[in-house]
């Protein structure tokens, strides 16, 4: 239970970040936030985080950006249990390696998100690579930022 | 999952989790809303004394065009009733304030802070000072979505304030332009002409400005003429906006006194 007070307010800055207004070129570039901390999460305590966390979050996404309910909640979980499957030898890549991997999963997440849009809406935001490319490159600072606050907290 | 879009009722789950947005939407707008305090905190005694008098000129010259418009209304008003036409009402208003800009850069959204407590609704019109705006896409508790006029998926049937010739204004995903469809060839359309609102939609109301042409082409090659408009509205630099609650479309049953006064 104490894993949680840290897991949401963690979640909480990741929300605002991702609608926090930015320049109009550096919008194009905006990591997914959300993602890439549930990314962390899984990764570090697995047997907190997981598909249903991911689901949560997805849905709070959704309502947050006035999108369709239900489609970040499916790409989430979609993440998560892709996470969950490769957690074991993420954990062993260093720094680059694993910018890489996050560079592919946030790409798939995307994918799949804009999949499930254009099926349902008839249309969907086909940006996968910028944002991709901006959460692989912030993943190093805001992996050691949220392993620092974990390792504070020992959650 | 995704089928429930097609269901109503994901309203009331939607609007329950809009109260755990919320303070993310309030976080996020802070920084805004600190650097206009610390900008209004942060001015000198002359530039506000100054400011002061060209308000005060403003006010004297609107008040002096609304001692105009209360004759010519009642003019209006006596013609109207010589047509035996049905009278036109006045519109009610309320101020919002905007807190937030959809961040994907694809779409134009913005975010205000009025929602289902203040009465308002989705497809209301909104206003600011210059024109229309746009519409109200999705209602939560105490925040809604604003589709702007100009965002690629939005439409809206115009008239031409010279002469009446009608058309539909498309946005054209650029926040300075408006594109006109479907315009013959010959018809009456300068640039410079001043575009509103002709209420046919049934959605926006009828006579707000929207923009005014800026290009007119012929290119013999294409069916329809080319034209674009500049929207009136500050669609980037709006701070305050207006809701609009038209006669006949849905009154607000939870509206405030003190916010709500007839325009």
């Amino acid at each position: 239970m104490k894993g949680y007070l840290i897991i949401l307010p963690t979640f909480f800055v990741a929300f605002v970040l991702a609608v926090f207004p930015l320049t109009k070129y550096l919008d194009y570039v905006r990591p997914e936030w959300v993602a890439i901390t549930l990314v962390f999460w899984v990764l570090s305590s697995p047997a907190r985080a997981g598909i249903l966390l991911g689901l949560c979050m997805g849905l709070l996404l959704d309502v947050l950006h006035g999108q369709i309910l239900g489609l970040n909640a499916l790409a989430l979980s979609i993440l998560a249990y892709l996470c969950m499957l490769l957690h074991s030898r993420m954990r062993l890549y260093n720094t680059i390696q694993q910018s890489c991997l996050v560079f592919v999963l946030i790409g798939l997440y995307l994918l799949v998100r804009y999949w499930t849009e254009s099926i349902v809406m008839g249309q969907g935001n086909i940006a996968l690579l910028w944002p991709s490319l901006g959460s692989a490159l912030i993943w190093p600072i805001w992996y050691n930022l949220l392993s620092g606050l974990r390792h504070y907290f020992r959650a | 999952m995704i089928c429930d879009k097609y269901i109503e009722s994901t309203q009331a789950v939607r609007s329950s989790l809009g109260y755990l947005v919320l303070p993310v939407q309030w976080v996020s707008s802070l920084p805004g809303q600190l650097g206009v305090w610390a900008g209004e905190s942060a001015q000198s005694h002359t530039s506000l004394i100054e400011e002061n008098k060209r308000l005060r000129l403003e006010s004297l010259v609107l008040r002096q065009k609304i001692q105009q418009m209360i004759s010519i209304r009642a003019e209006n008003h006596r013609l109207r009733e010589l047509l035996n036409t049905s009278e036109q009402l006045d519109d009610q208003i309320l101020v919002a304030e905007l807190i937030g800009v959809d961040p994907d850069p694809y779409t134009h959204h913005i975010i205000i802070n009025k929602g289902e407590q203040h009465g308002v609704f989705v497809g209301q019109p909104i206003l600011d000072a210059q024109g229309l705006m746009g519409q109200v896409i999705e209602v939560l508790p105490y925040t809604s979505r604003v589709l702007l006029v100009a965002d690629s998926n939005h439409a809206i049937p115009v008239q031409v304030n010279r002469n009446g010739v009608r058309a539909i204004a498309v946005g054209s995903g650029k926040l300075d332009e408006l594109r006109l469809i479907y315009v013959p060839d010959t018809s009456d359309i300068k640039v410079g002409d001043q575009l509103v609102s002709s209420g046919l939609g049934g959605r926006y109301p009828k006579g707000y400005p929207l923009g005014e042409i800026s290009v007119v082409e012929h290119d013999p090659g294409e069916p329809f003429a080319i034209v674009s408009a500049k929207p009136a509205a500050n669609l980037d630099r709006s701070r305050h906006v207006l809701l609009v609650f038209s006669m006949d479309s849905k009154l607000p049953e939870a509206s405030n006194n003190e916010d709500v006064s007839p325009k």
